[in-house]
């Protein structure tokens, strides 16, 4: 029972990762590559915030997604200047400076080792300790980021950013500040998954460099590729559809060794199987060019 | 103010246009590409609830002063003055060096809209993947809900929304567009498309809206409703527009225009509308002309009706009477998607003749001439090039058996120059070349130059596919491609022309 809990912990929390990309990626247009990375930052500064600093969760978990929402910069400044196949170079780039920070300032990320003894969130004086608890709260912060992006996507804000990954030059000869969009988006979508990553260290109680690589990202890119960007009912096919798999291998009673890799070659096979039969992926709208 | 002085607008009796205010003014503007000068200490000045027609020959320089004014490219130097919603503002090029510095440049397409200025695109830039009514919704100026904070936050911003979208569709079904609300803006048709296109810059606040080729690719029926249109836009002289239109086009701009702006050689001429009374020559330059003078003495022109308001005229002299068919097409049954748009139609062409297909938009012509040359898939039917089947084979075979085909819509490569695109055909003798800078890159020319360009690249070829060839040519242009496809026609070749009906 307690595995059940644990799967559905982990789906909300790429429920809120895939839904953050999919501001970017399926309403942006934007390719970002170093989702991964603010995750990162969202998990480290909340474990710092909490193991260094003593501070309670909420104000942590609030505190780190408002750093990466203003680290976010890195990519929307580029952004207005760069698209397409230069942009992902861009944030490619930016994914893997702010890796090497987390795995070589060893002074403040204790490097490679991680940080150990993440406590369990504690609001207004409830203890979150058990699986159940902590599920609850998980599937509170979900639902709290699925309404806002609901909210956001349904807006004339959401509208203006199809407008603009639609084009661009029409959408600023109406008007509409496209420079301010980028780093609204940026701002928001960062400071988004920062709040998962936040969820993701007081969870696990420990977290190192390795889980905020490019492979991470790539990863979350390819759930929100499966699942169909571009509305909003598509990263949350996609979060769940990369949950399943591996639980699908597993009682297909695959050896340990051979399911992690055949997970990442059947993500593969799956990326290639939808460019070809349905490019807008499982439940999208907008085909990524 | 602003409303006293313009009700009195009157073209003929000019000079009430006097004291109208004048909501844009250039001075000096100089825009140089390379070496090339394209426009040259350019003035001019627009009054409010003004209609100007813009024309000149291709690459004169139209469009890149339309892309100065809306804010889309700098000129070299020269000033700009914009007093629309009654604050005054100035541009001066070449920029002083500390507004260099300033990264919130603040000469931008954005920036103009702000200040009134709207702008129709050559190719309208549509928004794909939105609903019509999407695309109009979204023009709308200021709105609360584009700030994530106050959508998020505050339902004023919800009620400002909806009070958008009502007045987006009022617009809409003003236009007779009232079934289309939530059809995909890709997939309604073209006439359809430019007044969305309009209504888009309208709902952006535009009162000074510049226009690039609005009544091209149109036919009859949706030239009659862009221009009623456009006379409602200007009927209470609220609204200023600039036109740039062609040849065919612009004696119905005339009707509508209170002055004429001439670009050539790099400067700009303006005139009273009155004041312009050239002949048109523009029965000249109907492609009819073309098929009466192959039909000369003893050949013949045959007319005849296709379903849904098509129409097929051919001609060929009669000394080819009885030789061989070129161009075979039976039974052929064409689906675009779920709907069948060609429904077992046949034609043949004999060697030398031409004929000219003119059907309303969305009738087919495209997806016919797609079919014939391979690119889009049929249901059943055969075609046959000199009397050989070639239904099953892929295009660029058909095209080496002798078929050439200029699509419409279709695109230079744009990162190759003119010199590469010559190179990559096995065309001889170009019909263009003086007017093509051989260095120019494809992404740079002008509408009517890349037009020019794909004309030219043409595999020399027995049967000619051209589907609106003559879009977005000049006068002089639409001459010499008459006079090239007639000597084709002499030399035994086979011409398939699509055009939108326009008679
Ligand atoms: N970005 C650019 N770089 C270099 N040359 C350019 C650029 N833009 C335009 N030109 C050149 O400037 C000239 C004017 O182009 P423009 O598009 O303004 O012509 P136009 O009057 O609109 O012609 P048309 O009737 O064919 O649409 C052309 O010769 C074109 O090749
Ligand atoms: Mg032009």
């Amino acid at each position: 029972m307690n595995y059940i809990y644990h799967l559905l912990i982990y789906l909300d929390i790429y429920i809120i990762i895939a839904m953050s990309l999919n501001l970017l990626m399926g309403y942006g247009g934007l390719l970002q590559l170093a989702h991964a990375a603010y995750y990162g930052i969202g998990a480290y500064v909340t474990a710092l915030l909490m193991v260094k600093l003593g501070w309670g969760f909420f104000p942590a978990i609030i505190l780190s997604s408002m750093v990466s929402g203003i680290l976010s910069l890195f990519v929307s400044l580029p952004a207005w200047r760069f698209k397409g196949d230069y942009f992902v170079m861009l944030s490619l780039s930016v994914q893997v400076a702010i890796y090497s920070l987390l795995y070589n300032w060893t002074d403040l990320t204790n490097g490679p080792f991680g940080i150990t003894g993440i406590p369990r969130p504690v609001i207004l004086g409830f203890k979150f300790d058990d699986i159940k608890s902590i599920f609850g709260l998980s599937t509170a912060f979900a639902l709290l980021c699925g309404a806002v992006m609901f909210i956001l996507l349904k807006s004339p804000w959401g509208r203006a950013l199809k407008a603009m990954r639609d084009d661009e030059l029409a959408a600023r000869g109406l008007g509409k500040n496209t420079r301010l969009l980028k780093l609204q988006a940026f701002f928001i979508a960062c400071a988004m998954v920062a709040v998962s990553g936040g969820l993701y260290a007081t969870y696990v109680s420990y977290i190192d460099p390795t889980s905020f690589t490019l492979d991470e990202s790539i990863l979350m890119l390819s759930m929100v590729v499966i699942g169909g960007i571009g509305n909003f009912r598509g990263p949350i096919v996609g979060a769940l559809t990369l949950i399943a798999i591996p639980e699908i291998l597993r009682f297909m009673n695959i050896p340990d060794a051979i399911a992690a890799n055949a997970r990442l070659l059947i993500y593969g096979l799956l990326l290639i199987i939808m460019a070809h039969v349905r490019p807008q992926g499982l439940a999208g709208e907008y085909r990524f060019k | 103010m602003t409303t006293e002085t313009a009700i009195m607008k009157n073209p003929v009796e000019g000079d009430s246009m006097q004291i109208s205010n004048i909501v844009l003014s250039a001075r000096g503007l100089r825009k140089a590409f390379g070496g090339q000068v394209v426009l040259d200490d350019i003035s001019l000045d627009l009054r409010q609830g003004e209609v100007v027609l813009l024309r000149g020959e291709n690459g004169s320089g139209k469009t890149t002063l339309l892309n100065i004014l809306t804010g889309n490219l700098e000129p070299d130097r020269g000033e700009l003055h914009i007093n629309i919603n009654g604050s005054r503002e100035t541009f001066e090029f070449p920029k002083p060096w500390w507004k260099e510095l300033n990264p919130f440049d603040h000469f931008t397409p954005e920036r103009l809209a702000w200040e009134g200025i709207g702008r129709l695109w050559q190719d309208l830039r549509l928004f794909p993947t939105m609903t019509t009514l999407e695309n109009v919704a979204v023009a709308a100026l200021n709105q609360k809900g584009e700030n994530p904070a106050w959508a998020l936050l505050f339902p004023k911003a919800k009620r400002e929304e909806v009070q958008n979208t009502e007045a987006s569709s009022e617009r809409l079904k003003k236009l007779g567009l009232s079934e289309r609300l939530d059809s995909s803006c890709n997939k309604i048709a073209f006439g359809q498309m430019k007044r969305v296109a309009i209504a888009r810059a309208i709902q952006a606040g535009a009162k000074v809206l510049f226009l690039d080729e609005p009544l091209s690719g149109l036919d009859k029926n949706e030239i009659a409703e862009v221009m009623g249109y456009l006379k409602d836009l200007v009927k209470g002289n609220s609204i200023t527009l600039v036109i740039v239109e062609h040849v065919y086009n612009i004696p119905k701009i005339l009707k509508l225009a209170d002055t004429v702006w001439t670009l050539s050689n790099g400067k700009l001429t303006a005139n009273k509308v009155n004041e312009i009374n050239e002949e048109q020559k523009t029965d000249k330059l109907d492609l009819h002309d073309l098929l009466k003078s192959i039909a000369v003495e003893k050949g013949r022109i045959y007319s005849e009706e296709l379903p849904n308001g098509a129409r097929l005229t051919t001609a060929y002299p009669d000394e080819y009477y009885g030789s061989e068919f070129a161009l075979q097409v039976k039974d052929l049954v064409v689906n675009r998607g779920i709907r069948t748009v060609i429904n077992r139609l046949s034609l043949s062409l004999k060697k030398g003749q031409i004929a000219i297909l003119e059907a309303p938009n969305g009738w087919g012509k495209s997806t016919l001439l797609d079919a014939i040359a391979g690119i889009h898939p049929i249901e059943s039917g055969k075609i046959m090039l000199y009397g050989e089947e070639i239904t099953s084979i892929p295009t660029h075979k058909r095209i080496k058996k002798g078929l050439s085909y200029l699509r419409s819509q279709m695109s230079v490569f744009g990162s190759l120059s003119v010199k590469e695109h010559q190179k990559l055909s096995n065309a001889r003798n170009y019909l263009f070349n003086s007017s093509l800078n051989r260095d120019s890159k494809g992404s740079f020319l002008s509408g009517g130059e890349k037009q020019k360009l794909l004309i030219d690249i043409l595999p020399e070829a027995d049967v000619y596919l051209l589907d609106e060839p003559m879009m977005g040519l000049d006068e002089e242009s639409i001459f010499r491609f008459k006079k090239h496809f007639k000597n084709l026609l002499i030399k035994n070749r086979t011409v398939l022309i699509a055009q939108p009906s326009i008679n």
